[in-house]
């Protein structure tokens, strides 16, 4: 018995021994709940997913929406219109930095706009070097789609690239799918390197894709025909821009060239379409929760206005709380919101906190306009005044009274939190906060836009200051105007009458884009930023000595933001500009 | 409301041969062969819902359809997930004994993971000892009486590490709601790739030596252990964030990280062992003490890495020839003093700066720029290594060695009639440490405690209106002002490496048995109650919570950021045998 055992175990073994020709399929374990990239890419009914993976960039959030610390600290902070805010000055160290400029390489916002805004570059190049070969196999509707999706692809590829390059400069080309021996190796490009990818692309997607109208309400948010029109030519405005005030010699540029008559050309293809308006420049008013006559400019910068006439192009927002900084909200609003907020009736103590107060106007900006110009109330915030008697701008907020969360109309306290006591107002959505729907901050509805129509007319107006058409130059110019005149009181501001100068072109774009992080980015095209802000002297806590006072020095170096120092560890080939 | 529904199956196949045999009465053989085949299937499923509908619900209503379950809640959701992973082996071994004179083993492991692609699965590993036990031969034994043990040892062999993540060699795409967009007020899901695979990958490999001699004197009362080994880890795994370019930013947990062999790591080292055990009368004791000296270099690196390599302010650097995980940043000199003040004219305008006798650059205005432009007196001097005038990561070296000098150990054991004492001192000697909880002990804007010597950082004089000074402040103090002029003060530097050596004492103990006469009487074999504790005392001038710290990365340790310190404890106890 125990002989037969034994010789039954010896065989079961040496039989085991002979599966060793299977181990090799025996180890081949496909990953569990995951898809591989290559059955993802060649299955053409993932096209919809493949491309709002590539959108979805802009909603990538730490803490606050990368996208939108791009407008705030660097677009807007860094340039004389507006201050970190918060409530103390060193309530967040970096955005500080963006603020008096010494902000350094090893900056973790600069790292998360690079490396985001990489991802978005990446994403669509994989959409747009996978797609037409899945195209091959597909049916003649399913062709149709994939070519407007390939339209979205190439925009989307020419947005980010476009943040790239106005943030840092020149950066390196990816113009497809990256092989690892270039990961580590793929040198620095010009400015002109990066727009040469980006005109290719934005003309591929001005080919490919529909019409605004022509996009139906359910897909609203896709990028249209006329967003590749209005990216395009701000591009060329830019590239310039670059070309009239720096020249092709600055080694940042690259072979930069004067296309203001492509510019022009390219903003009015973008008017002759008759796609867009100018909201409220016929003194319309429309529904909002500030009152049922809102103006047009008001209109624009709320929930109620989303994706309105203006709206080209804007990153879209709606309301979820489940995925933290994977969240489809808006963070924005719950930063930058006023902070504090009193009774109307001025009665203390109900005084509460109702948003956190970053990133707030200054008097620059305050005094740019004209007191009645309808703009100046729809981007900045006061609270009361004892000396003019000014009562104070009203907020739709939750404070905490007695451990209950009172909800309603306040007013600004901006004595209690003073920054440079001005507050900024184009992210106020009321009722719309998630905070007071359900205490989530990241959980906001207000898109954010990427380009407005105004801003496709105000660059027509210096195009063609630019090419000496001053009657087309004042033409558009005073567009801008009469839509604000007519949003108020309907006599400010007035037209502008005599030559459009670039000092106009520099104000007025300061007063229309006012806080929404456009005037840092223009400075440095009109290489007018050191002008403007070396030397100034930070509107920044005024009773706090050890902050007030303190006097910017602006660099060359300044103009660009330096390439986060973890990149240029692992990239001999990346070069820092000078200075950095 | 959360349930969670975990169901794993696993299996695992083995045969083994064995085979014993004894020749010519001398020759011992032991051969075994084997293989061995295992699979793991894990599947779980969970789900979350909140608001109960009864509150302080008993088990009949802590159940998921006993709660409101209000979509679009974060707290409503389920979860499901699925891991699978096989392993395959052949293994075998002889063993070898000559007269209880010489040994030899042969081992031999022929190993597959399911973590390495096709054609990579499989590695080798061989291995070979053999020991000699000289003080058994007669003249020997004739000629060193006094030496009662003696052994010489060889050993080499190959040990492979697969301790990656799996379906690191596949390109996976992360599909999700998550991922996508709104599009028309409402989400619409995406793909995004996550990190590309590596089909390349395959075993890490260790190969070690080792080399010994044991020696036991006086009737094996003094023992002397000695080791020299050498370490060669080749073809390094390690998870790879990948530059910001390729764009895979942003990503938690592996899922953007890409796995590749970085390189190779040698540890030479020696060991020494040393104790001896006697009696004085009824006193019995053992001393025993260690020394081990560890050398560690990196080699083969096709790049340099710095760690975390996904930090913009990376602590440590892996760089050829250096130490593992040495720490990297910026080499301070002391601080900018009231003393270096310079008045200098730009633009027909007076300005101060604290730089004197520092290099520095006219800007395109004019203007002096120095590698710390805006550092006032009070601030740290950061060395600008490459002298370019500008202040970044070219100017970081290394600055500090995470590696001990040696480390020790010291028991006593002593048992004195029913006494008996034990005690055990540990120590580390020469390493470093990077104390990244200093950033936030001396950070007046953070929400943090400060650490007493706060109160020593530098401090401008305080001049009246009429500039009469009121307060000397302290100007002398090397600690950097806390409210400094920049952020600068707290970039990753030298500031933050501590010496990282201490002796503890780990264990102690003190017991009593009671007579075995006493207890018997009452049934118990043996009573013994004791008083002791551990971690009592550390002698160290680390400032941090604790110096003795955990930890098993080998290329990336010893940095402090404020981990859990190892508890003092104190026990009383009884141990009763019937």
């Amino acid at each position: 018995m125990k002989t037969i055992k034994k010789y039954i175990f010896l065989i079961a073994t040496v039989a085991s021994l002979f599966i060793s020709g299977c181990s090799e399929d025996f180890l081949d374990i496909k990953p569990a709940g995951k898809v591989d990239e290559l059955s993802f890419f060649s299955d053409t009914t993932n096209v919809d997913m493949m491309v709002s993976g590539v959108y979805n960039t802009f909603l990538y959030k730490e803490n606050c929406d990368i996208y939108d610390y791009v407008r705030w600290w660097l677009g807007d902070v860094a340039s004389d219109m507006s201050e970190a805010g918060g409530d103390s000055p060193t309530a967040w160290g970096e955005g500080y930095s963006y603020d008096d400029l010494s902000y350094t390489a090893e900056a973790s916002i600069l790292k998360a706009i690079y490396g985001s805004m990489f991802n978005g570059v990446n994403r669509a190049t994989q959409v747009i070097e996978n797609l037409p070969q899945a195209r091959q196999l597909a049916g003649d509707e399913m062709k149709k789609k994939i070519d407007i999706r390939m339209g979205e692809a190439h925009f989307l590829r020419a947005a980010y690239y476009f943040i790239l390059a106005r943030v840092f400069g020149g950066v390196p080309i990816v113009d497809h799918i990256l092989l690892t021996s270039e990961y580590k190796t793929l040198p620095r490009g010009t400015i002109k390197d990066v727009y040469t990818l980006m005109e290719k692309d934005l003309k591929a997607a001005i080919h490919y894709l529909p019409l605004e109208s022509q996009i139906a309400a359910t897909e609203k948010g896709r990028a249209s025909k006329g967003a590749a029109q209005a990216l395009l030519a701000k591009m060329y405005v830019y590239e310039s821009s670059y070309f009239t005030y720096y020249g092709s010699a600055d080694p940042r540029m690259g072979a930069v060239q004067n296309r203001w008559k492509e510019a022009y050309d390219m903003c009015l293809e973008v008017i002759n379409s008759k796609e867009y308006e100018l909201v409220g420049a016929n003194g319309e008013t429309f529904n909002t929760f500030w009152s049922p006559t809102t103006n047009g400019f008001r209109y624009l910068f709320s929930v109620e206005g989303n994706n309105n006439k203006e709206s080209i192009f804007a990153v879209q927002h709606i309301h979820s709380t489940g995925y933290g900084n994977y969240s489809f909200g808006c963070a924005l609003n719950q930063f930058v919101g006023p902070r504090a907020l009193i009774r109307k009736d001025g009665s203390f103590p109900t005084q509460g906190d109702h948003a956190w107060g970053f990133w707030v106007p200054t008097h620059k900006l305050y005094n740019l306009f004209d007191p009645n110009d309808v703009r100046r109330k729809v981007a900045i915030g006061q609270g009361p005044d004892p000396e003019t008697g000014y009562p104070g701008d009203s907020v739709y907020g939750q404070v905490t009274v007695n451990g209950k969360k009172v909800t309603g109309f306040f007013v600004i306290a901006n004595t209690t939190y003073q920054a440079t006591g001005l507050e900024n107002m184009k992210y106020e959505i009321g009722p719309h906060n998630s905070m007071i729907i359900d205490g989530g901050f990241q959980g906001n509805t207000q898109n954010m836009y990427y380009i407005r129509y105004a801003d496709v007319i105000l660059l027509a107006a210096e195009a063609a200051m630019m090419l000496d058409d001053q009657a087309n130059a004042s033409k558009y110019f005073n567009m801008i105007r009469a839509r604000a005149r007519n949003c108020g009181d309907g006599i400010h501001p007035a037209d502008l009458a005599g030559n459009v100068t670039k000092q106009d072109i520099m104000d007025e774009r300061a007063r229309e884009f006012a806080m929404e992080g456009e005037r840092f980015f223009d400075l440095v095209r009109w290489k007018e930023a050191y002008n403007n802000i070396n030397g100034s002297t930070m509107e920044w806590w005024k009773n706090n000595p050890s902050y007030n006072g303190i006097t910017i020095t602006y660099h060359d170096k300044n103009d660009f933001y330096p390439i986060p120092a973890i990149e240029t560890s692992k990239n001999n080939n990346l070069k820092q500009y000078q200075g950095w | 409301m959360y349930r969670k529904l975990d169901r794993n199956f696993s299996w695992n196949w083995q045969h083994v041969l064995d085979y014993k045999t004894t020749l010519f009465d001398k020759h011992n053989i032991d051969l075994m062969a084997g293989l061995e085949a295992n699979e793991y299937l894990g599947k779980t499923l969970s789900g979350n819902a909140d608001s109960l509908l009864k509150n302080g619900a008993t088990p009949e209503y802590q159940y998921i359809d006993a709660t409101l379950r209000q979509t679009g809640s974060t707290y409503y959701y389920a979860k499901g997930g699925y891991s699978h992973q096989t392993g395959y082996a052949y293994f075998g071994r002889l063993n070898y004994e000559f007269n209880n004179l010489f040994l030899a083993q042969f081992t031999y492991r022929y190993d597959g993971s399911t973590k390495f692609g096709p054609g990579h699965r499989f590695g080798s590993f061989p291995a070979f000892s053999t020991g000699f036990k000289f003080s058994e031969l007669d003249f020997v034994k004739n000629s060193l009486p006094l030496l009662s043990f003696g052994k010489i040892r060889f050993g080499w062999g190959k040990t492979g590490n697969d301790g990656i993540p799996s379906n690191k060699f596949y390109s996976l795409v992360g599909a999700s709601a998550e991922n996508g967009y709104p599009l028309g007020g409402t989400g619409t899901p995406g793909g995004i790739a996550l990190a590309p695979g590596n089909s390349q990958l395959h075993w890490e490999s260790i190969t070690t030596y080792n080399y010994g001699l044991d020696l036991n004197f006086f009737d094996n009362k003094l023992s002397v252990t000695t080791d020299y080994f050498e370490k060669y880890t080749t073809g390094m795994l390690q998870s790879l964030s990948l530059p910001l370019v390729t764009g895979r930013y942003g990503f938690d947990g592996s899922d953007g990280k890409y796995t590749d062999h970085i390189g190779s790591l040698s540890n030479k080292g020696i060991e020494l062992a040393l104790g001896y055990k006697d009696n004085v009368g009824d006193l019995k004791y053992t001393v025993d003490f260690n020394i081990t000296k560890i050398v560690s270099k990196v080699y083969d690196l096709t790049d340099t890495i710095t760690l975390p390599d996904w930090e913009s302010n990376p602590k440590a650097i892996l760089r050829n020839g250096d130490a593992p995980g040495a720490f990297w940043g910026y080499k301070t000199d002391g601080l900018f003093r009231p003393s270096d003040v310079d008045t200098i004219i730009e633009n027909g305008k007076k300005r101060q700066v604290w730089k004197a006798g520092l290099p520095y650059k006219i800007d395109a205005q004019g203007r002096r720029v120095y590698a710390q432009n805006t550092a006032k007196p009070g601030d740290l001097r950061f060395v600008d290594t490459n002298g370019d005038t500008v202040l970044n990561d070219k100017d970081k070296v290394v600055i500090g060695n995470p590696n001990p000098d040696f480390t020790f150990g010291f028991t006593i054991n002593l048992e004195y009639k029913g006494f008996d004492f034990n005690c055990f001192f540990q120590g580390s000697y020469g390493n470093d440490i990077f104390n990244t909880s200093k950033a936030s002990w001396y950070n007046p804007n953070g929400l943090n405690n400060w650490v007493k010597d706060a109160l020593n950082a530098y401090r401008d004089p305080v001049y009246d209106k009429n500039g009469v000074m009121i307060d000397p402040g302290n100007t002398t103090s090397n600690q950097f002002k806390l409210k400094g002029s920049t952020s600068d003060n707290y970039r990753m530097s030298d500031w933050y490496v501590e010496d990282g050596s201490y002796i503890r004492l780990k264990s102690i103990q003190i017991g009593y048995t009671l007579p075995e006469n006493f207890t018997k009487k009452y049934g118990i074999e043996r009573l013994r109650v004791y008083v002791g504790g551990r971690n009592l005392i550390t002698w160290t001038n680390y400032s941090g919570l604790d110096p003795e710290m955990g930890g098993n990365d080998p290329t990336y340790f010893g940095v402090d950021g404020g981990s859990y310190p190892q508890p003092k404890m104190y026990n009383v106890g009884l141990n009763i045998s019937f």
